[in-house]
């Protein structure tokens, strides 16, 4: 079997998206589990001191959120050359919509590097006082929450389009694909309800993990068995 | 016929991509030269009653970084439509990452837009005593540092695919495109340590000497020289 020059590239690219969908979700994952061993709930001098012991493997926690931000530009554009054949008005109204996700979420980073200041700078509680401080750190998570919900249905838009557009071409299986595009449609689903139902958040987050399974599943697929362009010729 | 209009464009393009590179650095200096024109390093005080003393100046520099970020969208664009024709995919990365890198540095301005409001608020209506306003200028120019740093990122990260489909298309000379490849892979070196090390060294600064040699050599070749398409004709002829 004979592949075009249009069909490696659309390949490499799904790899890439393969390959992208695991450091993403790794990247997230690591930056936020470091970032939350700081945070002492509604303690502010607590976290401030926590952060001050290491400051440096915070910044990493911080940097690693980012990285996962700025990959998602990566994910978008692999995953938009590998559907773009099936429709590529759809492909790229998908890809904009990642582009926007990528762009709240390199903002939220930028948040958390100016809050850091806050905790680290013993002239801002010299200024203010602990509780003061406090206030702008807990504003800080209110927007660190809700931007995260907002970046979300940015995100769930573009992976219903991806979703549907794989499910569309039978690249994957067919199983995988729907389970992907329920998945999205659950976190979109959970998402709307987080906004307008705060109290219910740690019941509402249950609704990522399909979400989580899904990406693993497809992102190794597409790493490991790449697209299956056959079924798409016959 | 349809390959010279291609060309054409391409070259219409590509001279307003010099044109912008060249536009950005001067709006980014001239900004930077009015900033230090108001700004009393240490003395938040005295900052804040230049600031309000000649407040068009001050709102005239504040307005020029909202000019560059909406430039670097007329840069990426121009420099997608010169190199498109390379590799499609791998252009369209670029243009993504200079749009988010545009939309960060844009949002990061109304930030510090509504920081200084409030500074100068809080200056005129003594709310704040010299020692909050410190803390808050202090506060405000750690936000400028990370914004910095993390557009620079993203714009690093565009600016390594454009240089790279510039040297694979040998539109320009192959010293430039090198240079811009080396500075721009520098920049986000030079980001990515800013904000991962508490204490960044100072040198670390000199990180963003060879992208500006590059932009300023670059840009004056594209909007004199143009772009060399008889390289790229030739290839696809072999």
């Amino acid at each position: 079997m004979t592949y075009s020059d249009n069909e490696k590239s659309q390949i490499r690219y799904a790899r890439l998206a393969g390959f992208m969908y695991l450091f993403v979700d790794l990247a997230y994952v690591t930056g936020v589990m470091i970032a939350n061993r700081f945070e002492v709930p509604g303690n502010f001098t607590e976290t401030a001191h926590a952060i001050m012991k290491s400051e440096l493997l915070y910044r990493i926690g911080l940097t690693s959120i980012f990285i996962g931000a700025l990959s998602t530009v990566f994910l978008a554009m692999g995953l938009y050359v590998t559907v773009k054949p099936i429709d590529k008005n759809l492909a790229l109204l998908a890809l904009l919509f990642r582009l926007v996700e990528a762009t709240i979420f390199g903002l939220q980073s930028l948040f958390g590097f100016v809050v850091l200041k806050v905790f680290i700078g013993s002239d801002y509680t010299n200024a203010f006082g602990s509780s003061q401080p406090a206030v702008l750190v807990n504003l800080r998570s209110a927007v660190n929450s809700d931007g995260f919900i907002v970046a979300g249905l940015f995100f769930c838009m573009g992976s219903i389009i991806f979703f549907y557009l794989l499910l569309k071409s039978t690249y994957l299986p067919k199983a995988l694909s729907a389970f992907g595009l329920f998945a999205t449609l659950l976190v979109t689903i959970t998402n709307f309800a987080d906004l307008l139902l705060p109290q219910y958040h740690k019941t509402l987050q249950l609704g990522v993990m399909p979400l989580g399974v899904a990406e693993i599943l497809v992102g190794l697929w597409l790493l490991i068995k790449g697209l299956d362009l056959h079924s798409r010729e016959s | 016929m349809a390959g010279c209009e291609t060309e054409r464009s391409q070259i219409r393009y590509a001279k307003l991509a010099g044109f912008m590179y060249l536009f950005i650095m001067a709006v980014y200096l001239l900004g930077v030269w009015i900033t230090s024109r108001l700004e009393v390093p240490g003395n938040i005080m005295e900052t804040a009653h230049r600031a309000v003393e000649d407040e068009l100046l001050f709102r005239f520099g504040q307005a020029l970084g909202s000019l560059s970020a909406l430039c670097a969208v007329l840069l990426a664009v121009s420099l997608y439509a010169a190199v498109r024709v390379i590799d499609r995919n791998l252009a369209l990365l670029a243009l993504a990452f200079e749009l988010v890198y545009a939309a960060v540095g844009a949002v990061s301005q109304l930030i510090d837009y509504a920081f200084l409001k409030q500074q100068l608020d809080a200056y005129s209506s003594g709310i704040l005593d010299v020692k909050q306003l410190s803390a808050q200028a202090d506060l405000h120019s750690f936000l400028n540092a990370a914004a910095l740093n993390i557009a620079c990122i993203l714009y690093g990260a565009g600016s390594i695919l454009f240089f790279y489909l510039f040297l694979k298309a040998k539109y320009i000379p192959r010293i430039l495109a090198e240079l811009g490849l080396f500075g721009s892979v520098l920049v986000l070196f030079t980001g990515f340590a800013s904000i991962i090390f508490p204490h960044p060294s100072k040198l670390l600064q000199l990180g963003w000497l060879p992208i500006f040699i590059a932009e300023v050599s670059v840009g004056l070749w594209l909007l004199f020289k143009g772009v060399n398409l008889r390289s790229q004709r030739d290839e696809t002829l072999s």
